[in-house]
């Protein structure tokens, strides 16, 4: 399914806090679970995913550590910080008034939540 | 698995792209590290090794849409507004020489050529990526050690080398001043060793204090070294760095050091006057408490704009004979001369530098980090005490500089470069990734050790 690329850049940092919630994880393994997750429809690129990491970091929410991994690889994870799951919180909220805002439009203005 | 000639084509291309250097390494690695997990999984989805690395980079997009992406993601950040107040405070200096102070032409010499070598230090400290100091810890701690422990050894065996302040005394003496940021290096390395490694951190600097104390040749820049490093391993503490009991860590260490100032102080009793002294100035007002009680006078005579009051004739005659930049009451004198706005002005500014220092070092997300801007800010907020706290009636210790303003040569340039090192850790700190630390199996000999660790 092809999804509006502006839709889906919003989006891409929320959904990266949120891989993030559960367990600290590294690059390649946040681009598999998202795919995962969304049933393909999230295929980020390595391009677009290290820059926005980067600015995450930079903005305090995730930050990172490097970790033996059990292959015997040093690899880098990252992790959420305090702020950044309050930031999650924040994000979660408006995309849930957002959708739901959505979801009301199109079905006619009748809250789904009433259908 | 090293990186395939696809691979570091297309790593090269990438960071062409990317105009700040010194992030180079760090995109470098990321990509790389990338590409081989891509790799491994094509690899094990059946594809032999150079179809799996020809695919792998070939998924990663083009090389000059990534690079451009980021280089508009990694750029160096500035941190204007300490820029601006360091700026400030060197106007600050200079004015405060001109308007307030005739200098001889041999003192301005001094202050344009350490005010051009500082400023130097600075910029070069902006263009380095401090993190990669870690490796040379040892070398850097064993080179200080060499070369501070030089005039202790030479005082001991060679009786007159104290009396010899010299170029070279001088300058040994004051490399103390940059030992907080080997020593935040030193507790980097030593963290996650337990007891062990809080005791080991602990008497790397016990050795040489106690060497430059026993050839009295430990002055005020090794003074200023030690409350920082003092601050330095209880922050390590509390940032868990040693991976033991926090509260027993920090009464240890607090323990040590109380008992070591008491140590010193029942060992020269000339040391406890001096501290007690200006407590009660009039029991000695010819001796040892003269200085504070001429202070005091001109403070309490000052107005907060405008000349003092008048004087009497000691204090005027103290007044007269300090009018020179070169005096380590400058600040006092010209409280009484301009009024208390002066302080307060330049305490706004110390203030507001020490708060955005404070407050960007909270945002450093690596461990690495924190402790050397602590170990930076620690330094120069001691040094700033340590010529406060004189010039208001309290001379125990010989009085520092307050920080580009007043003060030798040898202060300027060290304020410069720590200055410069700050603000370059602030550059870099996303450059930089703690590596989780592991438990040092010397702390597993220690049985005592386990069951004190922080839950």
């Amino acid at each position: 399914m092809a999804i509006d690329k502006t839709l889906v850049t919003r989006s891409t940092s929320m959904l990266l806090l949120k891989l993030l919630q559960t367990e600290d994880m590294y690059g390649y393994q946040m681009i598999e679970e998202l795919a995962r997750r969304s049933d393909d429809t999230f295929s980020l690129k390595a391009g677009t995913l290290y820059p926005l990491l980067h600015s995450l970091q930079e903005e305090g929410v995730i930050e990172v550590y490097e970790k033996t991994a059990e292959s015997g690889r040093l690899r880098k994870y990252y992790r959420l910080t305090k702020e950044g799951h309050r930031m999650l919180e924040v994000k979660e909220a408006e995309w849930y008034d957002y959708s739901t805002a959505v979801n009301k439009v199109l079905s006619g203005g009748v809250s789904l939540a009433t259908v | 698995m090293q990186p395939s000639e696809h691979a570091k084509d297309f790593l090269k291309t990438v960071c062409a792209q990317v105009r700040w250097k010194q992030a180079h390494e760090t995109i470098r690695r990321d990509l790389a590290d990338h590409i081989e997990d891509q790799t491994e999984a094509f690899i094990r989805a059946g594809m032999d090794e150079r179809e799996a690395s020809a695919r792998a980079v070939k998924e990663m997009g083009d090389p000059v849409d990534v690079g451009l992406l980021l280089d508009s993601s990694y750029r160096p950040k500035i941190e204007w507004n300490m820029l601006a107040i360091l700026g400030t405070l060197v106007m600050a200096g200079l004015l405060i020489r001109l308007i307030f102070y005739r200098l001889s032409s041999a003192e301005w010499t001094e202050y344009i050529v350490a005010s051009l070598i500082g400023i130097g230090c600075f910029l070069l400290m902006l263009q380095v990526n401090f993190y990669r100091m870690l490796k040379w810890t040892w070398f850097l701690q064993i080179g200080f050690m060499i070369l501070t422990l030089t005039i202790p050894l030479r005082s001991m065996f060679i009786p007159t080398y104290s009396d010899f302040h010299g170029f070279e005394y001088i300058w040994l003496q004051s490399l103390w001043i940059l030992y907080p940021v080997i020593y935040a290096l030193v507790i980097y390395r030593m963290r996650s060793s337990g007891f062990v490694g809080l005791i080991s951190t602990g008497l790397l600097l016990i050795l040489p204090v106690f060497l430059g104390i026993k050839s009295d040749a430990m002055t005020l820049y090794g003074v200023i070294a030690c409350m920082a490093c003092f601050i330095l391993i209880m922050t390590a503490i509390f940032l868990r760095c040693y991976r033991c009991n926090r509260f027993l860590a920090a009464a240890l260490v607090g323990g040590v050091s109380a008992l070591g100032g008491y140590v010193l102080l029942i060992y020269a009793p000339y040391r406890a006057a001096r501290v007690l002294a200006p407590l009660h100035p009039m029991q000695d007002p010819l001796g040892v408490g003269w200085l504070t009680l001429r202070i005091r006078e001109l403070l309490a005579n000052s107005v907060w704009l405008g000349h003092g009051a008048a004087l009497s004739d000691t204090t005027q005659l103290f007044l007269e004979q300090h009018k020179t930049f070169a005096s380590d009451f400058v600040l006092t004198t010209l409280i009484y001369q301009y009024g208390f706005i002066i302080l307060a002005v330049l305490t706004l500014f110390f203030l507001a530098l020490f708060a955005f220092g404070f407050y960007r070092t909270k945002r450093i997300s690596n461990q690495l980090g924190k402790l050397l801007a602590i170990g930076i800010l620690t330094a120069l907020i001691a040094q700033t005490l340590l010529y406060i706290v004189p010039c208001f009636g309290y001379p125990a210790i010989s009085s520092s500089a307050l920080p580009f303003i007043t003060g030798s040569s040898i202060y300027l340039v060290f304020d410069y470069l720590l200055l410069g090192l700050l603000l370059s850790l602030f550059r870099t700190d996303t450059l930089f990734a703690d590596t989780s630390p592991r438990r040092k199996r010397l702390r597993l000999r220690f049985s005592w050790d386990i069951g004190l660790e922080d839950k």
